[in-house]
C-alpha cells in the first residue's frame, strides 16, 4: 500500500481505534491495524509515534502510565475534545472517499 | 508459555536507547516498553530467535535515523502541550475570579502612570522588576540539576519561563530614553496606556509563575510520571 496515502489518514485511524477501545498502547495500535486489515496496512513506529505525540500535544489524547511487570507502559485514550474530533474526522473522511470515488470512477453518459 | 523479558534484558534496552542518544529519562521509558513488547512478540513467534536478533529486527522498523525523528516529534508535541496548558492558565486571568486581580493591577498601574512623572513610572518598573526577580530567583518551578534529564520538565521550563522576560524590554523601550534627560517626561497618552498594559501583563505572568505554574507541573508529574520518582525542587 502507498505509504503516502496511509500517512494522510493516520490521525483518523488512531482516533477511530481509540474510540472503539477505551485505552491502547502504541504497539497494540500497530498490531490492531495489522489484524483488522489482514496485514494490508502496516503502521510503522516511525509513523505512529509522531502521530500519537501530536494528538497528545493537541489535547485530543490523554495518557496514563501503568506498571506492567518489570516496566511501565503508556496507555492512550480519547479526551472529550478527541471524541468531538472523531465526528469531524469521520465526516471529512467519508466526504473525501466519496469525492475520490467520483473522481476516479466517472460515470459515462 | 509466552516469553517475557527479564529485568537484565530490560536494563539492556535502557542502555541501548541511551546509546542511541535518547537522553531524556521519561522518553527512555516510553521507548523501552515499545521495544520490549515488540521483542517479546518476535521471540514468541520464533523461539529460536535470540534477544539481540529480535532487538535488531525491531529497531530496523524505525527510520534510518533511528530514534531521532521520534525524539524531534516528541519535543514538538511537548512544547505544543505546555503552550496550550500554560495558555489556558494565563486566560484564567481574563475571566472571573482572577479578572478582579487583573483589573486591580490595571487600576494601580493606570493610577501611577496617570501622575505623568518620572518617579511614578519608576515605581511601576520597580514593582515589575522586583516581582520578576523574586520569581526568577526565589521561586523554583521544579528546576534543579536533573531538569534537563526529563523532557516534560525541560519543555515546561522553556515555555513557562520565557514570557515574562520577553515583556520587560518592551516596557523599557518606551521609557528609558526619557529618564536620561532632565526635562519633564514628554509622553503621549497612548504611551502611558502602553506602559500600564505591559506592567499589568508582566505582573500577571509573574503571579502565575509563583502561584499557578508550580501546581500544574506537580499535577503533571503525579498523574503521568509517578513511576519516575522525580523530585521537584
Amino acid at each position: 500500500m502507498n505509504s503516502k496515502l496511509l500517512r494522510g489518514s493516520l490521525e483518523t485511524i488512531v482516533i477511530k481505534l481509540l474510540s472503539d477501545n477505551a485505552e491502547m498502547y502504541g504497539y497494540e495500535i500497530t498490531q490492531k491495524v495489522k489484524e483488522i486489515t489482514s496485514g494490508e496496512l502496516k503502521l510503522t513506529e516511525g509513523a505512529l509515534y509522531p502521530t500519537l505525540h501530536k494528538l497528545e500535544g493537541k489535547g485530543i489524547l490523554s495518557v496514563e502510565t501503568k506498571s506492567i511487570g518489570n516496566r511501565n507502559r503508556k496507555y492512550y485514550s480519547l479526551t472529550k475534545s478527541g471524541k468531538k474530533e472523531l465526528k469531524q474526522q469521520m465526516s471529512d473522511m467519508e466526504s473525501y472517499i466519496a469525492n475520490m470515488i467520483l473522481l476516479l470512477n466517472p460515470k459515462l453518459d | 508459555m509466552s516469553i517475557e523479558l527479564s529485568n537484565q534484558q530490560i536494563e539492556n534496552l535502557f542502555a541501548f536507547v541511551k546509546e542511541k542518544y535518547v537522553r531524556y529519562i521519561d522518553v527512555q521509558y516510553e521507548l523501552v516498553d515499545h521495544l520490549a513488547t515488540a521483542i517479546e512478540e518476535e521471540m514468541n513467534q520464533d523461539d529460536q530467535l535470540s534477544f539481540e536478533a529480535a532487538l535488531k529486527e525491531v529497531y530496523a522498523r524505525f527510520p534510518i535515523t533511528g530514534f531521532d525523528k521520534f525524539l524531534r516529534e516528541k519535543e514538538k508535541a511537548m512544547i505544543s502541550y505546555w503552550r496550550r496548558k500554560i495558555g489556558s492558565i494565563i486566560m484564567q486571568y481574563l475571566s472571573l475570579p482572577k479578572l478582579v486581580m487583573t483589573m486591580m493591577l490595571l487600576v494601580l498601574y493606570g493610577t501611577l502612570t496617570s501622575i505623568h512623572s518620572k518617579w511614578s513610572l519608576g515605581l511601576c518598573f520597580t514593582l515589575c522588576i522586583a516581582a520578576l526577580i523574586y520569581s526568577l530567583f526565589f521561586i523554583n518551578n521544579g528546576s534543579n540539576n536533573s531538569t534537563s534529564n526529563y523532557l516534560v520538565l525541560q519543555k515546561f521550563n522553556q515555555i513557562s519561563g520565557g514570557g515574562t522576560l520577553a515583556l520587560l524590554p518592551l516596557c523599557f523601550a518606551n521609557v528609558l530614553p526619557s529618564f536620561n534627560s532632565l526635562s519633564p517626561l514628554m509622553f503621549t497618552s497612548w504611551q502611558f496606556y502602553l506602559v500600564t498594559l505591559f506592567c499589568t501583563i508582566s505582573t500577571v505572568l509573574v503571579h502565575a509563575s509563583i502561584f499557578e505554574f508550580p501546581k500544574i507541573i506537580k499535577q503533571e508529574i503525579d498523574n503521568k510520571y509517578a513511576h519516575l520518582n522525580i523530585k521537584l525542587a
